[in-house]
């Protein structure tokens, strides 16, 4: 066993962290949330972060979950806004798939040429594991969808867009157009500035992709690529939030001396840090099972998932409440690391959800 | 001891149901539960409203103008108007400076001041923090330099709620450099008319509009704005700390909101079942409704005076006060699920396309409002400066 991260995965993070650091610091940031389409994404095909964790035969550089959480975790950190989560579960779900077509999508994927989204949730669902609603009919030219989605992350600048659905085969992946007649879409964003979308379908037209355990295998993969992402992800806020209170402790005056002088606050900082090693050591459990048996992986998925929300919310409320008024303000990164704690905190289903399911599965 | 309300008390809340069935208008109270910020003009029409009652100061004296009720009556009544969601009336007038300037002001300030507070003509802010001068408060910096009749203001206040519509700041200054810091400080009252003063709101985590950045620059205060004496302004402060301190644990609303919670988890489901007969969501529930009620009987046994030391206990309710609030919205956040994900502007701000298709009805503002409470634990005296409080209490015994 060595869990240390080998030397090709240790330039992937060095080279993300450089990037984010000089092309997204905060204000930057701020300036790519103003324009239509977030998240760099031509800069981040160019550095081939889509294709990272993608097999060669799909032009990708033949890595794992392993490097999908590496590049999750340095995003989390520079709080980064855009389609990357969206578009790697969908990437997991297609190379589930046989077949020429989906390794076209996929090809396009790894080279920064498409940006994809899974339109999974539904109005009055609660998370990820709830069957869809959505119906999906044969015609005698293919598939028409009749249904609701909601909370579709980075739909508005997805070029393939994945839809569940019930069939009379069971669970059913299609692939359609929002764009198409019989598609009525709302766009809106979340408190933590990422954006997502509401749809109606009405007979719009789509292509079946997978059906029954097919399908079915497709909404496991995207589980345990979303659960490792967003894991992941709160490895870098949690870290970010410990980092940016530390510093922000150490130049703060009250009493005649800096915050971090006083034991209470010393002792909060330690404890944040307490947690985060917990949350670290998850995150690498769950990558240790990313090829074993079905049911091991989604458990360790759903404890990562829960552990995350939780965590990740916990330590950056404590930064914000150590920032004082200061970390009440939008201007400083506290506050939008604990905003996107909490977003993360529902994503899929919140703790109580995910709890019930993890409860359920274990012995 | 007595532990039922008495014949007088049970008919007084009954008065006071019927009030604000009939006065109450339904508008405000709609918007208030909601969970957005309530706009200047509610609060105005809403203490008017009180006002025309008799009702609008339920802790002043009645000489100016208070309805003379006991301790027990104003918890009944603040009890009663968070159930109806009345707006919680801009404490800076009515519960801060007001009993300051009844308590340590002139006749002439009395006069000119009280009347305003209590119809809701005048709103106030307060100018107490800066950005040096947080917790350790007594280090503030803003000037009040002696000009003939005059105080001439210099300085910087930060964090200043509702200073974008008050219409007068109580302020503390440095009148005097003295070796003890606490001891050169006045007690001021500005006028935010004056072109001297710069008002710039502050962006928030919940993208309201509540605090603000004060600049004050060569304001001249007449001497007769002064409160009190000069060079004792501390000890006014600390009067009005200890007030703040003792109306901050947030039972009334708690109890509303523990309210809400539980409807928003009837109304949610899981699989068809409402979450609020999920197991583990009611234990959860049961747990903070325990908490809550011996919230509510530690605020009563500070009304009735049992209590060992009452600045202690009143910091001891603001630290319980503010962890219970965030407990129960972190329960109505858990019950509402994923709808907390979306940013729902307030639709009478912002109109437009801009909000999901489907909206349950309890979701706009409550992520707005949980984001807000945050600040709980950070205002009227952060959740340290609060245990620093009931340790030098207790050990002073
Ligand atoms: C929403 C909101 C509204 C407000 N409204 C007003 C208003 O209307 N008027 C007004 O005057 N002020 C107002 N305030 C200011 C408020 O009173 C201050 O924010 C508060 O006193 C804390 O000061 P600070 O923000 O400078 O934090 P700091 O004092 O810098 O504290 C930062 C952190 O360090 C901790 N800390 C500080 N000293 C110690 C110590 N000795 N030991 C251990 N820990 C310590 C604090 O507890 C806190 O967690 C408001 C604040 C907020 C957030």
């Amino acid at each position: 066993m060595d869990l240390r991260l080998n030397e090709q995965q240790v330039m992937l993070r060095e080279s993300a962290h450089r990037f984010l650091r000089d092309e997204y610091d905060f204000a930057a940031r701020r300036t790519d949330l103003a324009g239509q389409a977030p998240g760099k994404w031509s800069e981040i095909g160019q550095l081939g972060w889509p294709g990272a964790a993608l097999s060669e035969q799909a032009d990708g550089l033949g890595g794992s979950a392993v490097e999908h959480a590496v590049l999750m975790e340095e995003m989390g950190r520079a709080l980064y806004v855009g389609p990357f989560l969206s578009t790697s579960i969908v990437a997991a779900m297609l190379g589930v798939l046989p077949g020429e077509a989906a390794l076209g999508m996929l090809r396009c994927i790894a080279a920064g040429e498409a940006r994809a989204t899974l339109a999974h949730g539904e109005p009055g669902g609660r998370g990820f594991f709830d069957a869809p609603r959505t119906v999906a009919r044969r015609e005698t030219d293919g598939f028409t969808l009749r249904g609701r989605k909601r909370l579709v992350h980075d739909l508005a600048v997805a070029d393939i867009v994945l839809v569940s659905a019930i069939s009379p085969a069971g669970t059913a992946i299609l692939l359609a157009d929002a764009k198409s007649a019989g598609v009525s879409r709302r766009d809106y964003a979340n408190i933590d500035n990422s954006r997502a979308s509401d749809l109606e379908f009405d007979g719009a037209p789509a292509v079946l992709l997978a059906e029954g355990d097919l399908a079915a295998r497709m909404l496991d993969e995207a589980f345990y690529w979303a659960a490792v992402g967003l894991g992941a992800e709160a490895v870098g806020i949690a870290d970010g939030a410990l980092k940016q209170t530390m510093d922000y402790v150490a130049v703060r005056k009250q009493f005649g001396r800096a915050l971090s002088d006083f034991q209470v606050v010393q002792h909060r900082i330690s404890d944040m840090f307490v947690e985060l090693e917990q949350l670290r050591s998850l995150v690498l459990y769950a990558l240790s099972v990313q090829d074993a048996a079905a049911g091991e992986r989604r458990r360790a998925a759903l404890g990562l998932k829960i552990l995350a929300g939780q965590v990740a919310a916990r330590i950056a409320g404590d930064g914000l409440h150590l920032h004082g008024g200061m970390g009440m303000t939008d201007e400083m990164p506290i506050s939008h690391y604990y905003r996107r704690t909490r977003v993360l905190e529902s994503q899929f289903g919140n703790s109580d959800y995910l709890l019930g399911h993890h409860a359920r599965m274990l012995e | 001891m007595d532990f039922s309300l008495s014949e007088t008390e049970r008919g007084f809340r009954e008065e006071v149901r019927s009030f604000l069935r009939e006065h109450l208008p339904g508008d405000i109270a709609g918007r208030h539960a909601r969970g957005y910020h309530p706009p200047k003009a509610d609060l105005k029409r809403w203490q008017a409203i009180l006002h025309e009652r008799g009702w609008s100061a339920p802790g002043w004296p009645v000489e100016w103008g208070g309805p003379g009720w006991s301790p027990i009556q104003q918890f009944i009544f603040e009890d009663e108007c968070a159930l109806a969601d009345a707006p919680l009336p801009s404490p800076f007038g009515l519960k801060l400076v007001g009993p300051v300037i009844y308590t340590f002001g002139s006749a002439e300030q009395k006069r000119k001041y009280l009347p305003a507070i209590l119809s809701g003509e005048t709103f106030w802010c307060q100018g107490f923090s800066e950005p040096g001068a947080g917790s350790d408060l007594a280090s503030l910096q803003t000037r009040a330099d002696r000009d003939g009749d005059d105080f001439v203001v210099n300085g910087r206040k930060i964090w200043t709620t509702e200073a974008h519509f008050a219409d007068m700041m109580f302020c503390l200054a440095r009148t005097d450099r003295t070796p003890r810091q606490q001891e050169g400080i006045s007690f001021l009252l500005l006028d935010m008319k004056d072109p001297g003063i710069t008002v710039r709101p502050i962006a928030t985590i919940d993208s309201g509009h509540t605090v603000n950045e004060v600049f004050i620059d060569n304001v001249r205060v007449p001497a007769t704005e002064l409160v009190g004496e000069q060079g004792k302004g501390w000890s006014y402060a600390k009067f009005l700390l200890d007030n703040e301190r003792t109306t901050n644990s947030f039972v009334h609303r708690s109890k509303r909101d523990f309210r809400r919670m539980m409807d928003i988890a009837r109304t949610a489901t899981e699989q068809g079942d409402p979450i609020l007969d999920g197991e583990a969501f009611r234990r959860q529930a049961a747990r903070v409704a325990i908490e809550l009620k011996a919230l509510e009987w530690a605020v009563l046994r500070m009304l009735s005076g049992d209590v060992p030391d009452p600045s202690a206990s009143a910091s001891a309710l603001k630290l319980k006060g503010s962890s219970l609030q965030h407990q129960i919205l972190d329960l109505a956040i858990s019950a509402m699920g994923q709808d907390i994900i979306p940013f729902y502007p307030d639709a009478e701000q912002v109109p437009g396309d801009n909000q999901p298709f489907w909206v349950p009805d309890e979701a706009p503002g409550l992520m707005a409002q949980y984001l807000y409470r945050r600040a709980g634990t950070i205002y009227a005296g952060t959740s340290e400066v609060q245990r620093s409080i009931i340790y030098k209490q207790l050990s002073r015994r």
